[in-house]
């Protein structure tokens, strides 16, 4: 247990010194990059010291390290103002886009995962499969544009895109999180035929519990930790697909602000969206994990 | 089935080879014939599968788009599956204070989900298809490091290997030798999957205008630009994202396919 603790410290300090050292795949000097070439040479110096590129590196990454601990995430170069604070005003768009996709995820994967566990080889099994493979091999940036062909403009439901309007959060929601219930439908249904030769099984149906008893108190209790693990990794997983969903749909949380920072080569702000997610993905983990041993004392021997 | 995912794939090849090697005009605009429909006769010719905005054959940019997309799957899966699977050999083989560090430094680089690590690697490179690659094979050398340490974690063990090292064979022998071909099994269907991703990853970064920059096609910038008439023309979304979804599907097809096959049951993280 300490040791995981300890095991996610050193990842976060290696995970933010890779971000730090992100910059250096700038190509050239990132003070050329953002001024131009033919900028003046007291303006290359002004925004040179600004951004501390006149310090010694290790000097610079040391200070990050340390600003990034107290949660300074430094200061945007084109919007002056601190990077932690524009991640604040955009995070609660994303965490609740990513809530919803998680609740198609679960609403999606839970039943039908166990159906098709149920009726192995039978024609339900067989569409399952097939929404299975084919939700995991849609790329969302193209099945947002077809939800939104079909769901919005022809049949006109639901808004084409942005966050103001009642509804709007369904179809960024359903194109974040079909792959991600295709991927967990398949878990749980290999991971419940896996349980469903255990022993304990066979005494329960001899005892004479109906399959829906079984399948509740037996089968389904045993079979979740993998699909837990999953989940948790899907749930982090949510927070960098939102990247590519919210500049679909124009939804204003964290992903895209990260293109846009991306596009006006805002450096310290694109660190600090990648951190922020990265940070949030290994700490969702780390709890998956904690739960995971809390739910089965067994899963922390083997450590 | 799997002689359909066989098929596709062998055709998104060959359309990448044509794209690389006939002199097509994807970027010629024929404004007169712009929002043509699939199938439709114009005066400037049958457009097979229509035209865009600019009146482009949607046909020869999708053959363009093709040869951008076989031409980075390629690339950075080679880079990645070849420079992952040697650190990772190296990591399981040695031992000691070589493998913490890189198991610590395959940990950091998995702690960045999704496309997370590539959409910001390609954003501070700046737009351009040496960069996608470039992002992409730093993204993903993790993944067959990963594989190739596990799988020699319980291969170095084995008689074959400790009678070669009796034999005095040079440690980076034993590697090559008598590691490396017993790993190809697992290391070709995770390279399977990896096509598929890197198919994905790749339309992704365009689509988000990280990829290949106008005017050239990739199925990615495609769709991103056809967003914007979806209302009066969405064959411009519909044609590359079948095409898309279809080889990336049979992808994985095939990677499932190989792993019934050669029987590996374990399989790494996608």
């Amino acid at each position: 247990m300490l040791q995981r603790l300890l095991d996610t410290l050193i990842v976060l300090l290696g995970v933010s010194t890779l971000v730090f050292f992100l910059t250096a795949l700038v190509p050239g000097d990132p003070v050329d990059v953002m001024l131009g070439e033919r900028a003046a040479a007291s303006d290359r110096e002004a925004l040179r010291s600004a951004m501390g590129l006149d310090r010694p590196l290790l000097e610079r990454w040391w200070q990050y390290l340390g600003g990034v601990v107290q949660g300074d995430l430094g200061q945007s170069l084109v919007r002056s103002r601190p990077v932690g604070e524009l991640i604040a005003q955009r995070l609660p768009a994303t965490l609740q886009m990513a809530a919803a996709a998680f609740a198609v995820v679960l609403m999606l994967a839970l039943p039908l995962g166990a159906l098709a566990a149920q009726f192995r080889g039978r024609a339900l099994d067989h569409a399952a499969s097939v929404f299975a493979l084919v939700g995991q091999s849609i790329p969302n940036f193209w099945l947002g544009p077809l939800l939104v062909l079909l769901f919005s403009i022809s049949l006109g439901w639901l808004p084409v895109s942005g966050a103001q309007a009642p509804g709007s959060v369904i179809l960024p929601a359903l194109t974040l999180g079909l792959s991600m219930a295709a991927v967990s439908m398949r878990m749980l249904r290999a991971s419940l035929l896996e349980v469903a030769s255990q022993d304990y099984l066979r005494t329960a149906r001899a005892k004479g519990a109906s399959p829906w008893q079984v399948l509740r108190r037996h089968a389904l209790p045993n079979a979740l930790a993998p699909v837990l693990t999953l989940l948790g990794l899907q749930l982090g997983g949510l927070l960098a697909g939102a990247v590519i969903t919210e500049v679909i749909f124009a939804w204003p949380g964290i992903g895209s602000l990260l293109i846009e920072a991306i596009r006006q080569r805002d450096y310290p702000l694109i660190q600090g969206v990648v951190l922020v997610i990265a940070v949030g993905y290994v700490l969702v983990n780390l709890l998956t994990d904690l739960l995971l041993q809390w739910l089965d004392p067994r899963a922390g021997e083997s450590r | 089935m799997i002689r359909l995912a066989g098929a596709i794939a062998g055709l998104w090849v060959l359309l990448g080879l044509l794209g690389l090697l006939l002199p097509l005009e994807p970027n010629r605009v024929a404004l007169s014939a712009m929002f043509t429909p699939p199938l439709v006769e114009t005066g400037q010719g049958l457009y097979l599968l229509g035209s865009d905005e600019l009146g482009r054959s949607l046909l020869q940019r999708l053959v363009d788009g093709a040869a951008i997309s076989l031409l980075v799957a390629l690339l950075s899966v080679g880079i990645s599956a070849s420079v992952g699977t040697a650190i990772g050999i190296l990591a399981g083989y040695r031992g000691g204070w070589v493998d913490r560090l890189i198991s610590r430094l395959i940990e950091i680089f998995l702690a960045f989900p999704g496309l997370l690590l590539a959409i910001a690697m390609a954003g501070m490179l700046g737009p351009g298809i040496d960069n996608v690659v470039i992002a992409l094979s730093l993204m993903g050398w993790v993944g067959y490091a990963r594989l190739a340490r596990n799988q020699v974690l319980s291969l170095r063990r084995r008689d074959h290997v400790s009678a070669a090292v009796a034999l005095g064979r040079t440690p980076a022998a034993v590697m090559r030798l008598h590691l490396l071909p017993l790993l190809m099994a697992p290391l070709l269907i995770e390279a399977s999957y990896g096509i598929a991703g890197a198919v994905i990853a790749e339309a992704g970064l365009s689509f988000l205008g990280l990829g290949v920059q106008p005017p050239q096609a990739s199925w990615g910038s495609m769709i991103r630009e056809g967003v914007r008439y979806l209302l009066v023309a969405p064959h411009l979304v519909l044609v590359p994202g079948i095409a898309l979804s279809a080889v990336v599907l049979s992808a994985n097809l095939l990677g499932d396919a190989l792993r019934d096959r050669l029987d590996v049951t374990s399989r790494s993280r996608r």
